[in-house]
């Protein structure tokens, strides 16, 4: 089951095992400085990934160090700048713990991590093995991610959780990308900055209408 | 073609922010409307190859296509007064309401974005292409949610853009598996395009085709507006301005419909078509139970026609559930919610701005106060319950017949009870809007036609005229595209 990890390379184990803590990390986080930084840590080795999956001996091309940086630039710089900007525009105010509590939190996601290994170990061969190894950390990163949106509060914290969940899915897809989809990768890339801008935009305008980014007090449309 | 059909709406979006006349920069949604219309006519009639293997145009994308351009440009007729009426930077001191709008340079921009978006919709035959234009279209939509800049309406952005971007995260992670599903060892790399993966669907593997499966659907389910996924959709429509309600109803949720639909496609092709049926009758009834509750008693008349929006694409997910002539009335039904839907947004509008409140109890005297927005709201009731002579009427009756041909046990019992109690809910909700004495609160200018712009009153007429002539008369070539249509939904 889980020890398809191991059919992965010292390197790039090391990468996911870096996602993973960060994952427990961002969920045990009160500060939301420190999730910043996480979410940037995880940004880097996220966007790592498809270059430490290529085959080495027949060199890493071009079109996938590009990739990489265009990743990396983007996932471990232009977001976390655009989130660190918001916290900063925000200004500092009490943690809020989330809904289940710090311990829970945690808990629940390791939890996560170890539904993810079930569930790895029961799923049917696919034509790619190296999919199946890394289906138990992204899965686990993405439910991360859904507990990040569901349990905080602050509207910040929860385009973070968005990012995590986006990371997963991101390590998910590492292993289908071929040479011709480069276009693809892009424009999901694309869609999902775009999509974090006008998060952060309608957060800017939550502070300023409502003065509270915090999204259990924004409930006044109900039947 | 196929490309200059895309690129079109994208670079008048992006013209919108150089031309500093308003009313020329207003002119550009008719006019990029009109023109996708007439391109998407063209392409049909040469029949245009596919596009460099990701962009095709056959007959469910060209029927969405049509559709979409033709209520965009009937909305945009309406739009163009509107914001003419609205003002740009203006704040609005009214009665009851303290607003100020986007800029309009931005709202013209982001419709803009929107057709183009939803024109990528139609046309990508690539899995993935398809999930980026869908999600073009949750991007576009949310400033135009936010245009009143209400707190409310921020609080309905807010909820709308967190929702649907979940909604559409866990899409994508169903077409990676679906793309694991299609894969094997002995051949090379099946391509996400529709044809390939219709050539190639015997092969599949079964669990991960489901896994996808089930996450596709919840992904596009969020944005069609399925229950129970449903909870940004009333906010939404209710607090976005009526142009933008009527384009959320009548466009933006069919293009997620197409993407199930597509996804339906390749089930019935890789032999899960029972399976893929099922879950269409079991959502379809789901939410029309759901909208029926949250419709009878509604006070608010906005919220209401978002429920009623959750209620049609309950019966088009149950109409191809059933499939043989319910899919075709599944498609019947998809033009008609689109024409009904987004003639009764646009008057919900011509209703607020001379009420400036969306409680219905306390709206009385509409027929004497707005003579033509209040009998074109009755017939619109009419219309979306399903009354002849309205075409939603035609394709309801279809989706029943089917049903009981089919012998499909409690469900036509079911389908019956939900479109009664609707019937009942609404048209109580209308006709006290529509009767009664004019309230004594509101101003007296407002009394009589002069508030009813030409413009105000001529696209809703234009669009329910439209749903009421598809009931009486189908012309053949309408025909051979419902059917065509259906007939890709059909095992």
């Amino acid at each position: 089951m889980s020890l398809t990890l191991f059919i992965l390379s010292p390197w790039l184990q090391a990468a996911i095992g870096l996602i993973l803590i960060i994952n427990l990390g961002l969920l045990a986080a009160e500060r939301q400085q420190i999730c910043i930084r996480l979410l940037t840590l995880q940004g880097f080795a996220v966007s790592l990934i498809p270059v430490l999956l290529a085959d080495a001996p027949s060199g890493v091309p071009w079109s996938l160090m590009l990739t990489t940086a265009v990743f990396m630039l983007i996932k471990g710089f232009f977001l976390p700048f655009m989130l660190k900007k918001a916290h900063k525009t925000l200004g500092q105010s009490a943690p809020t713990p989330p809904q289940l509590g710090y311990n829970l939190s945690v808990l629940a996601g390791f939890s996560g991590f170890a539904f993810s290994l079930w569930l790895a170990g029961r799923l049917p061969a696919p034509a790619n093995p190296t999919f199946l190894a890394l289906f138990a950390p992204a899965f686990a990163t993405i439910l991360a991610g859904l507990l990040l949106i569901v349990t905080r509060r602050k509207a910040l914290t929860q385009i973070m959780g968005y990012l995590v969940m986006e990371n997963g899915i991101f390590l998910l897809g590492v292993p289908l990308a071929r040479h011709e989809s480069f276009w693809l990768e892009l424009s999901i890339l694309l869609d999902v900055w775009v999509g974090i801008f006008v998060m952060v935009l309608a957060l800017y305008h939550l502070n300023r209408t409502l003065h509270t980014t915090d999204v259990g007090r924004i409930n006044s449309l109900r039947d | 073609m196929l490309a200059a059909l895309v690129i079109l709406p994208f670079f008048a979006a992006a013209l919108a922010f150089f031309i500093y006349n308003p009313k020329i920069r207003r002119a550009l949604l008719p006019l990029t409307s009109i023109i996708e219309f007439a391109a998407a006519l063209l392409c049909r009639k040469q029949g245009s190859t596919a596009l460099w293997n990701i962009l095709a145009l056959d007959d469910l994308g060209f029927l969405v296509l049509t559709l979409t351009c033709l209520l965009f440009f009937v909305i945009s007729l309406y739009a163009v007064d509107y914001l003419a009426y609205e003002g740009e930077y203006g704040v609005h001191k009214r009665n009851r309401l303290h607003f100020t709008n986007v800029p309009e340079a931005v709202f013209t921009a982001c419709m803009l974005l929107f057709l183009g978006s939803a024109v990528l919709v139609t046309l990508a035959c690539h899995l993935g292409l398809l999930w980026v234009a869908i999600e073009g279209t949750t991007i576009a939509c949310a400033p135009l949610i936010y245009f009143h800049r209400t707190p409310q309406s921020l609080e309905a952005t807010w909820k709308y853009i967190i929702i649907c971007s979940v909604g559409i995260a866990f899409a994508l992670l169903g077409n990676f598996l679906l793309d694991v599903a299609w894969q094997t060892k002995d051949t090379p790399p099946i391509p996400m395009t529709l044809s390939d993966m219709l050539r190639t669907a015997s092969g599949v593997n079964a669990p991960w085709f489901k896994a996808a499966y089930i996450f596709i659907f919840i992904g596009y389910g969020v944005k069609m507006g399925l229950a129970p996924m449903h909870t940004w959709l009333p906010d939404a429509h209710s607090e976005a301005p009526s142009p933008v309600s009527a384009l959320l109803s009548g466009a933006l949720l069919n293009c997620a419909f197409l993407g199930v639909l597509r996804l339906h496609q390749l089930s019935l092709a890789a032999g899960f078509g029972s399976f893929s049926q099922e879950l269409f009758v079991l959502f379809g009834l789901l939410s029309m139970l759901t909208a029926t509750l949250f419709i009878v008693g509604q006070a608010d008349f906005k919220r209401m026609l978002a429920y009623s929006s959750v209620e049609h694409m309950g019966i088009l997910l149950l109409g191809v559930g059933i499939g043989g002539l319910a899919a075709h009335g599944g498609m019947l039904q998809l033009v008609c919610h689109s024409l009904t839907k987004g003639a009764l947004f646009l008057l919900a509008g011509n209703i607020l701005r001379v009420y400036h409140v969306k409680i219905i109890s306390q709206i009385s005297g509409l027929g004497k106060v707005l003579p033509w927005s209040g009998a074109l709201w009755l017939a619109g009731f009419l219309a979306v319950a399903g009354s002849p002579p309205f075409g939603i009427f035609a394709s309801e009756f279809m989706i029943l017949r089917a049903m009981l041909q089919k012998g499909f046990g409690l469900v036509p019992l079911l389908y019956l009870l939900c479109l009664g109690a609707i019937f009942v809910g609404m048209g109580l909700a209308c006709l006290r809007m529509f009767l009664g004495t004019i309230p004594a609160d509101l101003p007296a200018p407002n009394v009589g036609t002069e508030k009813e712009r030409l413009l105000f009153v001529l696209p809703p007429f234009i669009l329910l005229l439209l749903c009421a002539a598809l009931s009486l008369y189908q012309p053949e070539w309408l025909k051979d595209i419902l059917s065509a249509a259906a007939l890709h939904l059909i095992t």
